[in-house]
């Protein structure tokens, strides 16, 4: 469903552990615009619980989180 | 010369296996000092010990090999520096808290301050046996409030509103306990289930989960030790600070009430009644 949204960076953190799995993402937000579109593939579990929390604490918005199946989530953000 | 250990013991000083020598308990709250103090501490480690300090397992520190000469020298040392020296024997003892809600992401309560304000309330008072107060910020449960005579725990009992939801899902993954099921278009919440730890809440992205109260878990009579016995939590939860402080006092009235000279908590509960117990609180309200 992420053709919803006009993504403007992809990255995967389904390889990574915590805390690079956060700090890949604020690195990734860090280098956008305001308003731009980001769009992370987790893991269901550890990520899952702690990443798109991580983001809110930060200020920018989670737009959408769509289960692709084999516990990995894509989590679309937009930059606040 | 005689030796009032007595008096030593109720400032902190605890009579070491070395005849002579005693391991000076310092007055810290939470597991939290100032690092200016913390370096006159260890100064005076090295001018009075053995240039160590022992960490103690209640967030404690302890400067030992302290010898019976230096008592007087050291406590007038640390005073000049605002550190008091601890406590021993049967009253309120070291109050523990986890960093809480200003510092972990998980937190819901301002654990340090609680911390602070039961310290001041209350540490040194006498009371049947030794007591101990523990603050920790969530049902993680880092400052073990089941182990504690009494534990504060922070509590959000979280409600659902559907505007906005997109259903992502997001709640029913963060959530533990299993208390929340998303479906095509519901969000389905199974109260029963709830530890309530806020987490819900916490993660929405949009908001949806709501906290109905936020306040505190009130956990009674836990010790480890000999016996270990862990904490019965109180039924409900407590919303505001004062009356969080009216329960407190009203608890410990009952221990002193009903608990025999050298009388865990725990075991006055279990001889007396948890029922009793609640019975005072009830009549508070
Ligand atoms: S008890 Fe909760 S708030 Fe306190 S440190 Fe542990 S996780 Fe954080
Ligand atoms: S996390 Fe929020 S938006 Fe997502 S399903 Fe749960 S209530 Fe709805
Ligand atoms: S407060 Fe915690 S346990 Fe209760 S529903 Fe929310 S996430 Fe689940």
């Amino acid at each position: 469903m992420s053709e919803e949204f006009a993504i403007d960076k992809k990255i995967d953190i389904t390889k990574d552990v915590c805390p690079f799995t956060f700090v890949k993402v604020k690195i990734a937000l860090d280098g956008m615009e305001n308003g731009q579109f980001l769009e992370v593939d987790l893991n269901k579990g550890e990520a899952m619980k702690n990443v798109p929390r991580s983001i809110k604490d930060e200020g920018h918005k989670i737009l959408k989180i769509n289960d692709k199946g084999d516990g990995v989530f894509s989590v679309i953000v937009k930059k606040k | 010369m005689t030796i009032d250990y007595k008096a030593l013991k109720e400032g902190g000083f605890m009579r070491q296996k070395d005849a002579g020598y005693f391991s000076l308990r310092l007055h810290l709250v939470g597991g939290q000092i100032d690092a200016d103090k913390m370096i006159r501490i260890a100064e005076l480690s090295k001018k009075y010990g053995k240039g160590y300090l022992h960490l103690t397992t209640r967030q404690g520190v302890e400067i030992p090999y302290v010898h019976l000469d230096k008592v007087t020298a050291i406590k007038a040392e640390l005073a000049e520096a605002g550190v008091e020296t601890g406590v021993c024997g049967p009253r309120v003892r070291t109050v523990i808290a986890c960093q809480g809600e200003e510092v972990c992401p998980r937190g819901m309560i301002d654990c340090q301050d609680i911390g602070q304000k039961i310290d001041k309330k209350y540490y040194g008072q006498k009371l049947p046996h030794k007591f101990k107060f523990a603050v920790t910020g969530c049902p993680a449960g880092c400052a073990k409030p089941e182990e504690n005579d009494i534990g504060v725990q922070g509590a959000i009992h979280p409600k659902y509103d559907s505007d906005g939801c997109s259903m992502c899902g997001l709640c029913q993954e963060v959530c533990y306990s299993g208390a929340i099921e998303v479906t095509e278009d519901t969000v389905e919440f199974d109260d029963t289930k709830c530890n309530l730890c806020g987490e819900c809440v916490k993660s929405c992205p949009m908001d949806c989960w709501r906290p109905e109260v936020l306040g505190y878990i009130l956990f009674v009579g836990g010790k480890m030790g000999k016996k270990p016995r862990l904490a019965d939590a109180l039924p409900f939860i407590i919303d505001s600070e004062d009356e969080l402080f009216s329960i407190i006092d009203v608890t410990l009235e009952f221990f002193n009430k009903h608990g025999k000279p050298r009388e865990r908590f725990g075991t006055t509960l279990d001889r007396v009644g948890l029922k009793k117990l609640m019975a005072d609180i009830e009549k508070l309200a």
